[in-house]
Order: structure tokens, then sequence, then C-alpha cells
């Protein structure tokens, strides 16, 4: 017995009762290759749901309505490009058979892969971390904020201490400094 | 021209004063009708004129002498007297002031939120106490306002006489050659040429610090002389004091500087700390226009952690990077990112 990709689908996303999930479960522990295409489904769809939470893309209402009046009446001829394409993704026919199924679950999972490779954040543009600052960096910026308010009171009327929530003061906006020299 | 207007201005250094003083007062007319008058009449008049000038000059100090010699008092001079410093839209504060040479004491009297708060410069370290919180801060170097830097970006001009604290002073006046730069107006001690009120800007946004009452005459060296009192929240800058940045740089090679400053503004001083932040090192470099600072502190961590700018509740802003944790203080939003996002 093999499992039917709609069953994996089921059973990934949850849905199945008790029973079912139990049977599934237990043939997964004695078939390879299906537990194989199971595990790769599961990292796919996992895949698609982060990079969903990063950049959602949403469709509009009438999106499919759209695309399907803008589908033509016939079927397009095939180029040499999309038949090469067609190679790697499986035919009609092919794509209702067990190995039309895992090489659509592979390509995808590939396509996954290289796009998170393509896309991920790199460290010298992105900061790492964009969120609570850590205790030490708070107090550092505390400390500075002292020290800075303490240097800048000596002299009365230069630079207005920061930060000074007692007066309301934020800063010298009455001396707004044109441009700037390199 | 008529001949007689071409001889009538001999060419001599009182020739040249006459020009320079007298002439851009004559209305135009009445330069026609000099042009006009015969050689003896002219003599009469420039024996006349000259030596007016000659009084109005001598009378009237040059803008840049005052300041230099204000800048040199400020040095010297020992006095004691309260001050006034009132901002826009902040309720007024009132200090007392002592003031010798380069140590000073300042102790706020009010509003009621600064009264207790105290500032002592023994010359060597700042002393900044917050009463209501019971919090001293230590600092190294005061600032002080740079007469000379500030005359290289505007044109000083004394602009009359007045009287302050009793005091009889000259008014200077400088004007930004930079426009977004604020105007600034002293008045200047006629006898010790100490400074005896400030104006900053104008309108609406002027900002002043003045003199209500000023004695001159020594003052007694405890009062320069200050511990936080027991208990007091204690923040201390520790480590070296520099006056050229690539002098710091040597000592610590991780010391950033912005690729990008505000007009007008140039290095001042920088405070090293090479074991500071548990050993990896931190800093404070000021840098300043003459009258306001800023100042960006450096905190060095040696790790790849990045936290993309951004603004501190205290009002700074706050950026780590390539190994160091930085805060811009003291800039309006604009150029404290600009100072920022140069930083290395």
């Amino acid at each position: 017995m093999k499992l039917d990709p709609n069953e994996m689908m089921d059973y990934l996303d949850g849905t199945l009762d008790e029973t079912c999930r139990a049977q599934i479960e237990a043939h997964l522990a004695s078939d390879a290759e299906d537990r194989e295409l199971v595990e790769i489904m599961r990292v796919s769809m996992q895949e698609l749901h982060e990079l969903d939470e990063r950049e959602p893309v949403r469709a509009s209402d009438d999106f499919w309505i759209k695309v399907r009046n803008g589908l033509p009446a016939k079927a397009p001829r095939r180029s040499i490009w999309t038949q090469m394409a067609g190679w790697i993704w499986p035919q009609p026919g092919l794509s209702q058979s067990r190995n039309g199924f895992s090489m659509r679950v592979a390509a995808v999972a590939i396509v996954i892969a290289l796009m998170g490779v393509w896309f991920a954040p790199k460290q010298s543009q992105q900061p790492v971390v964009a969120g609570e600052l850590p205790p030490d960096a708070e107090m550092f910026i505390k400390m500075a904020t002292q020290r800075h308010n303490a240097f800048v009171a000596s002299q009365p009327l230069g630079s207005a201490p920061v930060g000074d929530l007692a007066s309301g003061e934020t800063g010298d906006e009455d001396d707004e400094p044109g441009g700037s020299t390199p | 021209m008529p001949r007689g207007a071409k001889r009538a201005i001999p060419p001599n250094g009182m020739a040249l004063r006459f020009y320079n003083v007298i002439l851009p007062l004559v209305p135009e007319g009445a330069l026609i009708e000099l042009t006009l008058m015969k050689r003896p009449i002219i003599f009469k008049l420039v024996a006349f004129l000259v030596p007016l000038a000659h009084g109005v000059v001598l009378a009237a100090p040059q803008a840049d002498k005052l300041l230099q010699a204000t800048e040199k008092a400020d040095k010297t001079l020992r006095y004691s007297g309260t001050a006034v410093v009132a901002r826009p839209g902040v309720p007024s504060k009132t200090l007392q002031i002592w003031h010798d040479g380069e140590k000073r004491r300042l102790e706020w009297t009010a509003p009621p939120v600064s009264r207790g708060d105290l500032l002592v410069d023994d010359g060597n370290s700042v002393w900044h106490y917050f009463s209501s919180e019971n919090n001293a801060v230590q600092t190294r170097g005061a600032a002080e306002i740079d007469w000379h830097r500030l005359a290289q970006s505007m044109t000083a001009k004394v602009e009359g006489s007045g009287k302050v604290a009793g005091r009889d002073a000259w008014i200077v006046a400088l004007k930004p050659r930079d426009k977004n730069q604020s105007p600034l107006k002293v008045w200047i001690d006629q006898k010790v040429f100490a400074r005896l009120r400030v104006e900053r800007g104008s309108g609406a946004a002027k900002s002043t610090m003045a003199m209500q009452k000023i004695n001159f005459g020594a003052v007694p060296p405890r009062l320069f002389q200050w511990s936080p009192p027991a208990g007091a929240q204690i923040t201390r800058t520790s480590g070296t004091l520099y006056n050229d940045f690539l002098q710091a740089q040597r000592g610590a090679s991780w010391l950033s500087a912005p690729n990008s400053l505000p007009s007008g503004y140039d290095f001042e001083s920088a405070v090293v700390d090479a074991s500071g932040n548990g050993g990896k090192g931190e800093a404070w470099l000021r840098y300043a226009n003459g009258l306001s600072r800023f100042s960006i502190f450096q905190q060095h961590t040696g790790d790849g952690v990045v936290f993309k700018l951004q603004k501190t509740k205290t009002g700074g802003w706050f950026v780590q990077k390539g190994g160091s944790r930085f805060i811009v203080l003291g800039l309006p939003d604009a150029p404290a990112q600009r100072v920022a996002n140069s930083l290395k």
C-alpha cells in the first residue's frame, strides 16, 4: 500500500481523525519512501509559511477570476523552453503517478531552498537583531546621556541637555545645523 | 572727477581712516558737494573730521579684540554672583556662580525641580550632582565657549554699550555666516572683560544667560572641592583625555570617527578608556562649534551584533555595527542621523 498525496496533505495539515492518523503513522514507520516524501512536504510547507511571514503576499478577491478570464481559449503551443521545463515538471498524465508527484515535491523543495539562499538577510546590510535592546546596551545609553548632560551643563547657554524630562527639553533645536561636511 | 576732490585727501593713514570711517557716514549728496568745494575748505573739514573719526575708533574697541579679552579674562577672573538662564518654552533657571580662573561652581536655586543641583569643576574633572535623584556624574573637562572658533564662523561687531548687573558693558553682536546658525550677542564688562550677559537666537527662540549680581574678588578654594554624598548613585568617567583624535586613536585602534559632521562643528576632545566595558574599551568623542556641543559615545563589543539606527528614549540616536555600539547625543534628529550613519 502507498499513501495518496491527499492523505499526506491531510496528515500534515492535522485534519485526520485519530484512527486515520494512527494508521498513517504506522504505515510511515514501515515505508521509507513515503516517509521521505512526507518529510519533504513538511519542510516545504514550513518554508512556505516562513516566507509568507517574512514577506506576505496577498491576492485581491477577484485575482483568480481575472486569471481565469485572461486564459486563452486554446492551450498555447509549447515552446522548447516549456518542453524542457516539462522534463523537470511532469506532464499532466504523469502528475497523477507517484514518480511525478515525488518530482514535483522535490522541485518545489529545491526552488524554495534556492529562494531561501538568495533572499537570506545579509548580516552587513540588515540588522541581526532589531527588537528590544539588551540590558547592557540600555545601560550604555543611560550612562552616556548622563555624562553628556553633565558635560554640557558646565556651559549653561551651550547645548541643551538631552532627555531632560523635568524641563521637557530634548535637544538643541534652535541651532539646527544645515549641511554636512565630509 | 573735479580736480579739487583729488587733492583733498592726503595719501596717508589719516586718509585711510577718513575713507573707512567718515566717508560711509556722509550722504551721497554731501559727498558731491564736498568734491565741488575749494581746497582750503576741504582741508579744514578734514582737520575737523579726522580727529573725530579717531575718537570714535578709540572709544569703541574692535569686536574681535573684545572677544579675545573676554576669553582671557575667563581663565583668570575671580568672582561670584547670581545668573538667570532663560530658554524659550521652559522655566527660567537661577543659579549661583563662583568662578576662579578655570575652576567654577554652579548651584541651581530655581525652579524647584532643579534646586540643590550642583556642578563643580575643579579644573580637572567635573561633578554634576542631581539632588532630586541623589545621582552624581563625574566627567572629564568642562564645556567652554570657544570665541576663537565662533569668530571663524561669525562676523563680530561692536553694537554699542549697555548696563548689566550695574556694570558698564560693550555689546558685541555676532552674526553667523551660515544662516542655519543662531546669532549671538555678548555683553562684555568694560573694565575687566567679564562676560555679563549672552543672548542666543532671536525673537521667540531667544535664550539668555544674564548675571543679576556680580562681585569680583577671591573665592574660597573649598568651594571647588566636592565629593558625592553618601548613598548617591555615581557615574564616573575614567580614561585619558585627548585633544587630538589621531593621538586618541593610537591607543584604541577600534575608535571610530564620523565621516560627516554638521556645518561649523569640529573635533574638540576625546576621553578613551581602553579598559572600560569589561576590558573591551569605550570612548567619548566631543564635537563643538564654539558654543554648542554634541557627543558620540562608543563601546567596543567586538561581536557581530547589529542594531539598526534608532532614537532612544533619552533623545539620542543609537546604532550597533562593526563590533561597536554608538550613541550620538546633543544634535537635532536629522544631523544626528547623518552623523550616526557615517560612523564606520
